[in-house]
């Protein structure tokens, strides 16, 4: 039996966290969320979700991935008992099919960068050239490959050579561009009849209380805080197998966290005040909500058209651009390395392993590169399907015992800080209840809206997520033994 | 700027970057303590792992 590579210090597990949880949703979606749902009254559900959905759901998963040193499948079989194999298999499923479409967005950041640098986005209008791009198929699936080769390639390497080395250059980069990206927006001259960079500051922090009271706005950071900490996705399963017996789980999880929301406030302050210093008031508020196809519309249309207007601007997109490819490499990284491990777990080499995950997915991104219908389905099918993952982690969690499993699992590590009853609460109570408020919200979103909501062929219907879903789940229950036998042996589980 | 704006400002971005530096600097200053205990260990001539 060959040995687990490690991570060779902490420092170095947090960084490559770090770069499993920054990624483009942090730049392209957190601006547009945060200005569709209220500016600065957002910040506040997002901050306290991040303590009560995300930061516990990290804990679990790392500590579930450093005391079973198994991937996603294995994990769940180990903790849960062999029965529960077919849970982990979803998890890991949700993460592998969003990491298809990812990869046809990192390709499109990989164009657009080249593009910038190039000067071939300089003065272009940004929907026509982003249709020109989509209409000649070859670019977006040329694109996706180039972007998965690239990934595949530092996995090839394996964890300290590969993954270690790639996060300790891509991580300190991003923050550097963001960080000189934000400076320059909050810069700005402000064009003519435009409110300048203030007035996004304003926009930005100026919460209006009263939209607190709005559910929606809830139920959205919630999803953000979610879906851009990576948590419940299985990601820190995979990257804690390579951890050392004593790494902190609290103080690691916490900087995940807080890293994160801080590269996303980054974000934030590089587009928001742009905008706003190009266009008017209202124009400016109008162009950060919009989504554009397949949510697509700041960075890729708005981002060429904004950065065209402002002193220096073929610079700054190329930088911008930069940031987002190096974001999406550093998620994309993570998100394969989870299909990986579950190979290596059951029994392949590391060079196998990669070579089959990058070639399954270059192959099942393909419709996503071709058709923006089905990439939007996918996101929409398996961005829920991690509300579901996230709710496992807790059951598993219940079934193992919550007390017991800080007690066991948590505590011992040589943590930072101490992790107190308020996790089993968390845990137990809350991430559950938030789950479920979540999920009836969608439900009766999905089955009140006007697309007939039964249709399994619809791109955002209630019966194409039950469809695929229940197909996934239907093929992973009746493989459960196989995939037990074949990552666990003849191993107990410890639940 | 409007002084709800700024207050508003520093306390999210105090919390965020504020939190996110001082987790940072704090494994940062485990990560040095814990290499020159083990440099001492190898030194007073422990087996290391």
């Amino acid at each position: 039996m060959t040995k687990t590579e490690s991570f060779t210090s902490r420092w170095a597990l947090l960084i490559a966290a770090l770069g499993m949880a920054v990624g483009t949703g942090n730049i392209w979606r957190f601006p547009r969320i945060l200005a569709t749902n209220g500016g600065g009254a957002f910040l506040i559900p997002l901050l306290i979700f991040l303590f009560l959905w995300a930061i516990p759901l990290l804990m679990v998963e790392i500590a579930m991935g450093r005391h079973t040193r198994k991937g996603v499948v294995g994990a769940f079989g180990r903790l849960m008992g062999r029965q529960a194999t077919w849970m982990g298999a979803f998890v890991g499923w949700c993460t592998m099919a969003i990491t298809f479409y990812y990869s046809v967005v990192a390709g499109w950041c990989v164009k657009y960068l080249i593009a910038s640098a190039t000067g071939e986005l300089s003065g272009v209008d940004g929907t026509a050239y982003w249709e020109g791009v989509q209409t000649t198929v070859w670019q977006p699936v040329f694109f996706h490959f180039v972007a998965m080769a690239a990934c595949a390639l530092i996995l090839y390497r394996g964890v300290v050579a590969g993954i270690e080395r790639a996060s300790k250059v891509l991580i300190p980069a991003l923050f550097v561009l963001l960080m000189v990206a934000a400076v320059r927006a909050l810069t700005l001259p402000a064009a003519e009849g435009a409110g300048g960079p203030m007035a996004g500051l304003e926009f930005l922090f100026n919460p209006n209380w009263s939209d607190l009271l709005n559910y929606e706005i809830w139920l959205q950071a919630l999803t953000q805080s979610a879906w851009s900490t990576g948590a419940g996705w299985g990601l820190m399963v995979t990257y804690a197998v390579y951890s050392h017996k004593k790494d902190d789980i609290v103080g690691t999880a916490m900087t995940i966290g807080l890293g994160n929301n801080s590269a996303s406030m980054l974000a934030a302050l590089a587009i928001i005040p742009t905008v706003f210093a190009v266009l008017p008031l209202a124009e400016a508020q109008s162009v950060l909500r919009d989504s554009g196809p397949a949510s697509t519309g700041l960075s890729f249309i708005w981002v060429p058209t904004l950065f065209g207007e402002i002193p220096g601007g073929q610079f700054f997109m190329t930088l911008f651009f930069l940031a987002l490819v190096v974001a999406a490499f550093s998620s994309m990284i993570a998100m394969l390395e989870l299909g990986v491990r579950i190979f290596m777990d059951f029994g392949m080499t590391r060079q196998r392993a990669v070579t089959s995950v990058a070639v399954g997915s270059v192959v099942l991104g393909i419709p996503s590169a071709v058709n923006l219908s089905f990439f939007s389905n996918q996101d929409a099918v398996w961005g829920i399907g991690l509300m579901v993952s996230g709710f496992f982690f807790a059951v598993a969690v219940g079934k193992f015992g919550a007390a017991r499993f800080r007690e066991e699992l948590i505590e011992p590590a040589d943590n930072d800080f101490r992790v107190g009853r308020w996790f089993d609460f968390a845990i137990r109570v809350l991430v559950p209840l938030q789950f479920t408020v979540l999920i009836t919200w969608w439900l009766y979103q999905t089955a009140t809206s006007a697309e007939a909501w039964w249709n399994p062929f619809g791109v955002f219907t209630l019966g194409t997520c039950l469809f695929q879903w229940g197909v996934v789940l239907l093929i992973f229950y009746l493989a459960n033994n196989r995939m037990a036998a074949a990552t666990l042996g003849d191993e107990p589980a410890t639940g | 700027m409007q002084t709800t704006t700024l207050v508003f400002m520093v306390l999210v971005l105090g919390v965020l970057w504020g939190g996110f530096a001082a987790l940072l600097a704090r494994s940062m200053r485990a990560e040095k303590r814990r290499s020159a205990g083990a440099m001492d260990t190898t030194n007073g001539g422990g087996n290391g792992d």
